[in-house]
């Protein structure tokens, strides 16, 4: 009989300790204090409905062909309470694209470098250089041979973001 | 070692062909960003920008752009002659899409039409048949499209055409006979058309709705002013082709030249036995002289033109194996540029300046081997003698 209640009781103790174990909330996802992210579009020529005019509007890039130009937007946002300075984005530019001239360009101040490497070395355009296939000959690059681009964004204030962006055609 | 050729070789290829003429449709296109930054003076990590399934920051695949270009090498409408078989035409096609594709090929006369270079005619006759379609593929074109053949009862065909390659097509025609409307002038347009093929039945479309960046959709590009990206072929035709529709077309023609004979054969007489010359009448004795006038209204010129004549029982056998010139009592026939007497005048003068001779026999009179240029005539004449 002893034995009987012996048993009951842990049953007992084992039900009631069950349910008082919380089961362990799902981890809060990490924010990044600092982040950038990148989203490409295309340019989709609409009717307007108010106007009725055919106007130009970047929609997200799905229907891509050769020859379609993307737009690649790169947003940095700061959750810091600090503002940054010198803020660098790197952006490879995919071999399959080709750099639109002059399309690299900062919602605010930057600087803005190109490689022709790869990403291993940034400079401004007129100290960049490339051996001319047909030549042998070392010449300025064009910026179609382009293959990545730099931004130094001199600001990014406290709890705010920024965009870089640039253009490139699918070859 | 035989592995990393073969990977080198495949590297090789691949890239020639992505590169062609568009990036390969099905290519996913990755674009990522990597920020850096600075707190306080001191350098953080590096941040990439958040990375998706497919392990990019921002991914798509590329769609399939189907762009073909077909255009007639021609230059003008081929000259023909009634009857004329293989009568050939020359186009070039080529696949400016990016991907594989399927394309039927069909050719046909153009009612009303006109060929895509300038100075061509304006359709106003049937090929009598389209008898065959040749095609050659370039290096880029692999199977069936490196080159075959249909015949007419295979016309319209399917044929796979490989990215970035580029076909030639001979067609060749039947032109109809004079009895069948072939005439001298009449025009003849065909038309090559390809036209893309999701399979041998259904055509083509553009991907309707949202589009699925996950799935390769289908964008009609062809015949588009200016979107050839690197084509060797350059667009010729003008009013044929509509945009976008997944069927281009070229048009060439042919025109029937050939010459018109007309024949008109008159009669003088030239002296008779009481009058002489002066005034003859047509009476038993008179000699006759006999004007076959030949115009030749066609286009062409007409060469070895040979002209038989029976004459009739009351003139003199005799001098009809001699028929003789007038003028040189050779025993010949003339064919000259005027015969005043007879009122045949500024007719064309035959080459060798020489008169020909007939060759007929008993009644027959038989000149061969006359040449008259398209818009000319001559006069043959000959003397008879009443009986």
């Amino acid at each position: 009989m002893k034995r009987i209640y012996m048993l009951a009781a842990l049953l007992a103790l084992l039900f009631t300790a069950a349910p008082a174990e919380k089961a362990p909330a799902p981890a809060a996802k990490k924010v990044a204090p600092v982040s950038v992210s990148t989203a490409s579009y295309q340019a989709k020529r609409i009717k307007d409905k108010k106007t009725g005019k055919v106007i130009t509007k970047w929609v997200r890039a799905k229907r891509v062909v050769p020859g379609t130009v993307v737009r690649y937007i790169d947003t940095v946002t700061n959750r810091t309470d600090k503002l940054l300075k010198n803020v660098a984005i790197k952006n490879p530019i995919n071999p399959h694209l080709t750099y639109v001239a002059q399309t690299a360009k900062c919602a605010t101040g930057c600087r803005i470098y190109y490689s022709v490497d790869g990403g291993k070395h940034f400079d401004v355009p007129e100290k960049l250089f490339v051996k001319d296939l047909k030549t042998g000959k070392r010449r300025p690059a064009n910026p179609k041979e382009y293959n990545a681009i730099q931004w130094v964004i001199d600001e990014v204030p406290a709890e705010s973001n920024t965009t870089v962006e640039f253009k490139a055609k699918l070859k | 070692m035989k592995r990393l050729m073969m990977i080198a070789a495949a590297m090789l290829l691949g890239s020639s062909g992505a590169w062609a003429l568009g990036t390969t449709a099905g290519t996913r296109i990755d674009n990522n960003a990597t920020l850096s930054y600075s707190a306080g003076g001191v350098a953080q990590p590096d941040v990439n920008a958040t990375i998706d399934d497919h392990g990019s920051a921002d991914s798509f695949v590329v769609d399939k752009k189907i762009d073909m270009i077909l255009i007639t090498d021609d230059t003008s409408d081929l000259a023909v002659v009634p009857g004329q078989t293989e009568a050939v035409r020359n186009f070039t096609f080529k696949n400016e899409g990016n991907a594989d594709q399927n394309f039927s090929f069909m050719a046909g006369n153009v009612d009303g039409g006109t060929a895509d270079y300038s100075g061509g005619g304006t359709d106003d006759e049937e090929v009598e048949h389209i008898t065959k379609i040749t095609w050659t593929g370039d290096g880029n074109c692999t199977g069936d499209a490196s080159g075959g053949s249909k015949t007419e009862s295979q016309i319209p065909f399917l044929l796979e055409v490989d990215e970035n390659c580029k076909l030639t097509f001979v067609v060749e025609s039947t032109i109809p006979t004079r009895g069948e409307g072939g005439v001298d002038g009449k025009v003849m347009v065909i038309e090559l058309n390809a036209t893309a093929m999701k399979d041998a039945t259904t055509k083509e479309s553009n991907t309707s709705g949202a589009d699925d960046d996950e799935n390769v959709d289908v964008v009609l590009a062809d015949g588009v002013s200016g979107t050839t990206l690197e084509s060797d072929v350059t667009e010729n035709n003008t009013a044929t082709d509509t945009a976008s529709d997944g069927v281009e077309k070229a048009r060439s023609g042919y025109v029937i030249e050939t010459p018109e004979l007309t024949v008109e054969k008159t009669s003088c007489v030239y002296d008779d036995p009481v009058n002489s010359t002066n005034n003859p009448k047509r009476i038993p004795g008179a000699r006759i002289m006999y004007v076959i006038d030949i115009d030749n209204n066609g286009t062409a010129d007409a060469t070895d033109v040979n002209i038989t004549d029976d004459i009739a029982d009351q003139l003199l056998y005799d001098t009809i194996a001699h028929a003789t010139d007038p003028d040189t009592g050779s025993g010949k026939v003339t064919v000259a540029e005027n015969v005043d007497s007879c009122g045949c005048t500024d007719g064309q003068k035959q080459n060798d300046g020489t008169d020909f001779d007939n060759t007929g026999s008993g009644t027959e009179l038989k000149v061969e081997g006359i040449d008259i240029a398209s818009g000319k005539h001559t006069c043959v004449s000959f003397t008879v003698e009443i009986k």
